[in-house]
């Protein structure tokens, strides 16, 4: 028998959805102990930093990172991953293009720090205690990862040779890039393991060719029309840019694409399409007309990044940002 | 919207305009262009960030 390959997965700033994503790909994870070794895991199993450290470079043949790169201990690991790896994947959305962790890169580390130590109304801190990076304790010094200015993609802190999009990436394509990897027939470099047109494509919900909204409403405050495209409804769905793969699980379900998947191949920058795909559906004679329809969108720019943020091209530009108490 | 956006991101939304000008209207598209460029020259630079390349530089990289 040929010898085993080596996996290791390694959990950055990230919820633990897509460790999770990983065993529910049930009893084909047989198949994956089969074919792979698992030589470090940490939230499965009892794994410290020094079993990693033990592990000799491009000892590991695939190594999964999940979660954004979010402190300076997240740099150390994504580093470490990398030499130790033969392939890296980045696996789900925030390893991918920073998810849900980037959206905090519209504030400073600061100001994300006032909030949740001081101005979170369930916290009572009145002598505004911080968290302290060392502490000396009687067994010697403790430290705490320090968390850096902005959240990172991956590939923003170390080159990456595939991604596994989505949050969290859905079984059938973990098992197809299992698969890959088992057969020896990787893609190119590059690739996102997932379709390569956009949501809307595998969308079953019909659509007219003309969209025209009048009004935006929020998903969760109108009964939506199960056969209608949610965009013709008015209801805020980022499908049109969204990489598809996913058999729009989401919208099948009720709700709408968030957009997990990242851009398509032939999108540069998620946000900017989304915004001239929203833009162009609404029909107004006036600018006046215009903005009050588009008025009603709230947060635009946390719709258009919900994951991407770290990705944007225009980046968050604080030098001419309001502060909040503006 | 897309001003919005632009505040979101820091960017001020001063810096973005849109006009419909005909191709006839020579005098009008010039006149636009110069006090766009003059309000653009007053606003200066956007003032660099976090997402200065100089600092990922020393966060991560170093």
């Amino acid at each position: 028998m040929p010898e085993k390959f080596k996996f290791a997965f390694m959990p950055s700033a990230s919820c633990g959805g897509c460790d999770i994503a990983v065993v529910d790909i049930d009893e084909v994870i047989l198949k994956v102990a089969e074919l792979a070794d698992i030589v470090y895991w940490p939230t499965a199993l009892d794994f410290k930093d020094k079993d990693l450290e033990a592990i000799p470079d491009g000892g590991i043949t695939v190594g999964f990172f999940n979660g954004a790169v979010r402190n300076d201990h997240d740099v150390h690991h994504a580093k470490q991953m990398r030499r130790k790896s033969q392939v890296l994947v980045a696996f789900g959305a925030c390893a991918q293009m920073g998810g849900i962790p980037s959206l905090g890169n519209f504030w400073t580390t600061e100001e994300l720090a006032h909030r949740m130590y001081d101005t979170v109304p369930s916290v009572v801190n009145p002598e505004g205690t911080r968290p302290q990076l060392t502490y000396d304790a009687p067994e010697g010094e403790l430290t705490l990862p320090r968390a850096m200015e902005r959240a990172y993609a991956l590939d923003q802190v170390v080159d990456v040779d595939y991604y596994l999009p989505g949050c969290p990436p859905q079984v059938k394509w973990i098992v197809a890039a299992v698969e890959a990897v088992a057969k020896g027939e990787l893609p190119p470099k590059g690739t996102v393991i997932a379709g390569t047109k956009a949501v809307c494509d595998e969308c079953p919900r019909e659509r007219s060719e003309e969209k025209q909204v009048t009004e935006f409403k929020r998903i969760h405050l109108v009964e939506n029309d199960p056969e209608k495209c949610l965009l013709e409804q008015g209801i805020m769905c980022c499908g049109p840019a969204t990489r598809d793969g996913c058999e729009a699980a989401c919208i099948v379900a009720g709700q709408a694409c968030r957009g997990c998947f990242g851009p398509t191949d032939n999108v540069n920058d998620m946000g900017a399409k989304l915004a001239s795909a929203i833009a162009s559906i609404v029909i107004a004679d006036t600018q006046e007309e215009a903005d009050k329809i588009l008025g009603k969108l709230d947060d635009p720019a946390g719709y258009f990044y919900r994951f991407g943020l770290a990705r944007s091209m225009l980046g968050v530009q604080r030098g001419e940002r309001k502060s909040d108490d503006e | 919207m897309l001003k919005k956006v632009l505040q979101q991101m820091g960017v001020n939304p001063e810096r973005l305009r849109l006009e419909w000008v005909s191709a006839s209207e020579a005098q009008r598209f010039a006149g636009i262009v110069k006090e766009f460029t003059e309000q653009l020259q007053a606003l200066g630079p956007i003032p660099k960030g976090v997402e200065d390349p100089a600092v990922a530089e020393e966060e991560v990289h170093a």
